[in-house]
């Protein structure tokens, strides 16, 4: 389905309100269904207003991405366990990501834009996010990924025994 | 004052900037994985190779999270000789070593796989 003149007025949560084309939202599951809901002619120009709970800066980050991707196959391809992998991210999004990493705050606006995938229910950013992520943690070892996680180690001697003895084998 | 400290060590970050090229130096910020959902991190799980996502067990959580996270290895390649554990080509493929030395590690491998993954095909090869 098509929806080429159809705008959306969406609100951010702070305050901000930005109107985007249709053939955008589209790929958004939230805002997908809060339209439904609104059970308005589709040829309303704009619509009402669309509550999102992501902040301006995020939103704009989103609606950038979806932009590219404004004709993506919907719904999202699933993959199996088998022919998933992090390697494969286009690189218009690898870009698009790397951007972020030249910011102090790299690791918080990937954090943003994760849940507003999720929220937003935006599947190809959730994913190329989450992957972006993986990539960050692929080929670290334990103590890496605690510092780049910032986690402490809650298990008891027996239970790190347990885990040592299992992971042993691909240590070496 | 601030000027003054600034002239007085220009000379040094000068020096600095000939020594190394400070715009390569790249530091990773820690990221607030456990501010996540738990149906997020799953995803992110998924994402990460066999040997990584066993290694991603750093605390309890994470450790609960991959437990109760189903998956499926394609291949499970049980061989003599040297050879990556993952296979960068083929996701869904594991290599383990045979090696006498390291049995219980392999063994308690095996058993922890038995909980949670279901291997669609094991391939052994023994010299």
């Amino acid at each position: 389905r098509i929806y080429p003149l159809m705008r959306v007025t969406l609100t951010t949560s702070d305050g901000a309100s930005v109107t985007v084309s249709r053939q955008l939202t589209k790929h958004s599951g939230f805002i997908e269904k809060a339209i439904t809901d609104m059970a308005v002619d589709d040829n309303a120009v704009p619509l009402s207003a669309v509550a999102v709970d992501v902040d301006d800066a995020t939103l704009k980050l989103v609606i950038e991405w979806l932009t590219e991707h404004r004709d993506d196959a919907l719904p999202y391809p699933e993959k199996t366990d088998e022919e998933r992998r992090a390697d494969d991210i286009p690189a218009w999004d690898q870009a698009f990501v790397q951007k972020w990493d030249t910011k102090e705050d790299q690791q918080q606006t990937l954090y943003a834009v994760i849940t507003a995938a999720d929220k937003l229910d935006i599947k190809g950013l959730l994913d190329m996010t989450c992957k972006t992520l993986a990539n960050k943690i692929n080929g670290k070892t334990v103590e890496e990924m605690r510092e780049i996680l910032q986690l402490e180690c809650d298990f008891t001697e027996e239970e790190l025994a347990e885990i040592r003895k299992e992971n042993a084998w691909c240590e070496n | 004052a601030e000027i003054q400290i600034e002239k007085e060590n220009a000379w040094i970050d000068q020096t600095i900037g000939m020594r190394y090229d400070l715009s390569e130096v790249k530091v990773e910020q820690p990221f607030p994985l456990m501010e996540l959902p738990n149906e997020i991190i799953c995803i992110i799980l998924r994402h990460l190779n066999t040997v990584d996502r066993l290694r991603a067990r750093v605390n309890k959580r994470l450790y609960l999270l991959e437990w109760a996270d189903q998956y499926q290895i394609s291949q499970l390649t049980i061989l003599q000789g040297d050879m990556s554990p993952i296979d960068p080509t083929i996701p869904g493929k594991v290599n383990m070593m045979l090696d006498v030395a390291t049995l219980p590690s392999h063994v308690a491998f095996l058993l922890k796989l038995e909980r949670n993954v279901r291997v669609e095909s094991i391939f052994f090869s023994v010299r």
